[in-house]
């Protein structure tokens, strides 16, 4: 009976604390960014392919500890919390992740005064011929979980617009590398946001040089 | 027994409520991660959906 209550006790810890899922905070880049291009750009964001992670939870590691009464009342709730909130044994890098992707980016180019003006836009109707438009594709998002960690492999196209002119296209790839002890989930997202961030800056300098030396 | 028996059903009780309660699914993001979003991220996972919406409409 005393194992049956500490097993319970564990299991009930273990679901509680997937009740308050931290989201990925915003990102920061200290990096100086030394060009200004003066038209207004608009990023506008595109949502692709999805593939979560599964995480370990308390009920696989434990049923040893438990007698026959206790693994079965666990498994049976724990069977209905799975149907019930999948998010809580999945970790992905989807739709919220991006969003905030999506913001912080905005945010630092108009931080570091790189256009005259920065918006996120969905409706692509609204653009006009002298503007900018920056669109990021987040072609596939996937989650691996091996041995325990998980690892975050993003694949985004960039492709820039602007007056007519041929697209400037790029394609990245970036994987998440968090180091330290035992990195959690959240740092891999801001790792490899931040990986991202990086190339996506260097391609919009690169897309910049590129017009320069055209119009020369 | 150490604990009376009350308070193992009334943990059982809350242990399975927790598990039968449905999370909410917004636009594809699941409520605990809904609720820590900015309204400006919100809003652009609304919107982002909604124009994919009536492209697939309008391909149909």
């Amino acid at each position: 009976m005393k194992k049956i209550q500490i097993f319970l006790l564990i299991f009930g810890f273990g679901l509680m604390m997937g009740c308050g899922k931290p989201v990925m905070p915003p990102l920061k880049y200290d990096e100086p960014i030394d060009f200004e291009v003066k038209k207004n750009a608009y990023l506008n964001w595109e949502f692709g392919k999805q593939y979560s992670g599964k995480v370990q939870s308390y009920d696989n590691c434990h049923n040893n500890s438990a007698g026959l009464i206790g693994v079965l009342l666990v498994s049976a709730i724990s069977s209905i919390d799975h149907a019930n909130n999948p998010s809580r044994y999945t970790v992905s890098y989807g739709k919220a992740e991006q969003a905030i992707f999506m913001t912080s980016l905005r945010d630092i180019l108009r931080k570091n005064h790189v256009f005259k003006q920065v918006e996120l836009i969905t409706d692509l109707a609204s653009l006009t011929k002298k503007d900018v438009l920056v669109n990021v594709f987040f072609k596939t998002a996937r989650v691996t979980s091996l041995g325990g960690g998980q690892t975050i492999t993003l694949s985004v196209e960039m492709i820039v617009t602007t007056n007519g002119k041929a697209p400037f296209k790029r394609t990245y790839l970036v994987k998440s590398d968090a180091q330290g002890f035992s990195p959690s989930f959240q740092d891999q997202q801001i790792d490899v946001s931040n990986r991202l961030l990086g190339k996506i800056i260097a391609g919009l300098q690169e897309w910049h040089n590129t017009i320069n030396l055209r119009s020369k | 027994m150490k604990y009376p028996l009350i308070v193992i059903i009334l943990f059982l009780s809350f242990i399975s409520l927790m598990g039968c309660r449905r999370e909410e699914n917004y636009r594809g993001v699941p409520e605990p991660l809904w609720k820590h979003l900015t309204a400006e991220q919100k809003q652009l996972i609304v919107d982002r959906a909604y124009e994919d919406d009536m492209k697939k409409a309008e391909m149909n």
